[in-house]
């Protein structure tokens, strides 16, 4: 379980990243999505202890982030979005060194590495040296070595940026089957909706929204997004193009006049209120 | 501790990587030696032992203030000490897998100092084992500051102009070409504040070239320590 109690961060510039938030995650996966800048990876720092709060404090397991690092530390893994493989060792070897970082004696190292690198489709370049290889498959080493920590509390911060379609799937069945419970960012509003158990949405520094996929869309249950050349009522701007939200029912006759029609995601949420992730 | 972070970590950045990077091992051995020969011309020979006595020492600092590119280039461009951070290994762990890493490096270049020191017999058994104690501890504490400058810089490109500054001002300046003696004693205890100069001193004392001034190992030692505390406790680990 993590909890944030008014967690904020304002950086040496002035910028103010996260602007306190608090918060209870006790699902097994928890995505936040917001668009880029909102203060994500900010978060994501602070709650792994790679970076220190402004003021206010999270405690993840009951243990707090700045009191009690080290208990933190050894029960969690973090996987930084802008991380990069050793280059002049191998992936199985990039696998192996983190896991001896994390205290695994050798052979049991070994063995979960090998087991991780089966699971989430890297097993067949084991054997490369990790400079040799594509950005998808680099990214898929980092998610390999949280799925083998066997740790308690996983963050990824954009675990899937940059991956195939068939990648992510593999990706995110590894993360399912996680031993411990996952907290991850996402652009893939489609992957935060399928995939997880409870979604925090966030927006310059602050919290949106939280709750399951199903909470949160309930306020545009049985209705459809309208995306329209012309200004109607009600409608918002998106880009260059308008949105509204009409019943079901009522889709028909827009499609007659040639808009499109879609099905509500978690976008849609983000629209209505206000924030327009596709900027 | 972390023995086995400690150890693998030290075999991957070096006999792994020397491979891929054998032109750094080939420079880290050779710049010394290119001293050696200027010396050794200018000197008519003379001055050997001395350009002998401080060329390991040299070597050691080198390699030592270099790990400092090595760590900024772990932290800004691989990201990788943010990973290591959330492992539970320890900022000791971490330096102690770097500085045997360095030692790989210098290896080459230890051998051929310590056979030529041994065909020019300016060792004996005694002096052997403490040359190789001296160098230990100048690879501590040379390891120590280049912990602390690679948390000092916001890219790992400002770190390369600040290693090669400090690199030269700690292999050449100090008495590793030519005798102690010629130092006056208040510039000597001055440039006592890099290892090398204490080290290079014991040095010529243990060849039996200049006279020995056991006040320097003090010098040495404590410096040693306070570099260490300094550098552990200077790095940036988590960020601010
Ligand atoms: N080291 C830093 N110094 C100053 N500002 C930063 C720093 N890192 C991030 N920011 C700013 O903080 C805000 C949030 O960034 P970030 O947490 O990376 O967002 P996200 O991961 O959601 O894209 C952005 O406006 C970004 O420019
Ligand atoms: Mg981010």
């Amino acid at each position: 379980m993590i909890e944030a109690k008014n967690i904020k961060k304002t950086y040496k510039d002035g910028t103010q990243a996260v602007k306190g938030m608090s918060f209870v995650l006790d699902k097994k996966v928890t995505s936040i999505i917001g668009h880029n800048g909102a203060g994500k990876t900010t978060l994501i720092r602070m709650l792994s202890t790679q970076l220190l709060p402004t003021s206010g404090t999270a405690s993840i397991n009951g243990h707090d982030i700045i009191k009690d690092v080290m208990a933190v530390r050894k029960t969690t893994v973090s996987i930084p979005q802008e991380i990069n493989p050793i280059g002049w060792i191998t992936v199985f070897d990039n696998l192996r060194l983190y896991l001896h970082a994390r205290g695994l004696p050798i052979k049991e190292s070994k063995l979960r590495a090998e087991k991780a690198m089966k699971e989430i489709g890297i097993w067949d370049i084991r054997n490369k040296h990790a400079a040799d290889i594509s950005g998808g498959q680099k990214r898929k080493i980092f998610v390999g070595m949280a799925i083998a920590s066997g740790a308690d509390t996983i963050f990824l911060d954009e675990p899937t940026t940059g991956l195939d379609p068939f990648s992510r799937i593999q990706v995110w069945s590894a993360i399912r089957k996680a031993k411990g419970q996952v907290v991850l960012t996402t652009h893939y509003m489609e992957e935060a909706q399928s995939l997880s158990d409870d979604v925090l949405m966030v927006d310059k520094g602050k919290i949106l929204s939280k709750g399951s996929v199903r909470q949160l869309l309930k306020p545009l249950e049985k209705m459809v997004r309208v995306e329209s050349m012309k200004k109607r009522s009600n409608s918002i701007p998106v880009g260059n193009t308008w949105v509204s939200y009409v019943k079901r029912e009522e889709a028909e006759s827009f499609v007659m006049e040639g808009d499109i029609i879609k099905p509500i995601t978690l976008d849609d949420i983000f629209i209505k209120k206000g924030v327009n992730l596709e900027s | 501790m972390n023995l086995r972070y400690i150890f693998t970590n030290a075999y991957y950045r070096s006999l792994k990587s020397i491979r891929d990077n054998y032109l750094f091992l080939i420079s880290t051995t050779l710049t010394p030696m290119t001293l050696l020969f200027v010396v050794w011309i200018l000197s008519n020979g003379k001055d050997l032992p001395f350009a002998l006595a401080g060329g390991i020492i040299a070597l050691t600092t080198s390699v030592g203030i270099f790990e400092a590119g090595n760590i900024a280039f772990f932290r800004f461009d691989l990201r990788y000490v943010d990973l290591l951070i959330t492992t539970a290994t320890t900022k000791m762990d971490f330096l102690l897998g770097e500085i045997f890493g360095a030692l790989a490096w210098a290896f080459p270049g230890f051998i051929i100092y310590l056979l030529l020191d041994l065909y020019m017999h300016l060792l004996n058994p005694i002096s052997f084992v403490l040359t190789l104690f001296i160098i230990g501890i100048v690879l501590i504490s040379t390891s120590s500051i280049a912990f602390w400058i690679s948390g000092l810089t916001k890219t790992s490109r400002n770190v390369w102009g600040l290693t090669s500054l400090l690199s030269i001002f700690m292999t050449i300046i100090p008495p590793t070409f030519y005798s102690y003696t010629l130092l006056p004693k208040p510039i000597l205890y001055l440039l006592s504040i890099f290892p090398t100069t204490p080290a290079a001193v014991l040095e010529q004392g243990l060849f039996g070239i200049a006279p020995m001034d056991w006040s320097m190992l003090a010098i040495l030692i404590i410096e040693t320590i306070v570099y260490l505390v300094l550098g552990i406790y200077l790095i940036k680990w988590r960020d601010e």
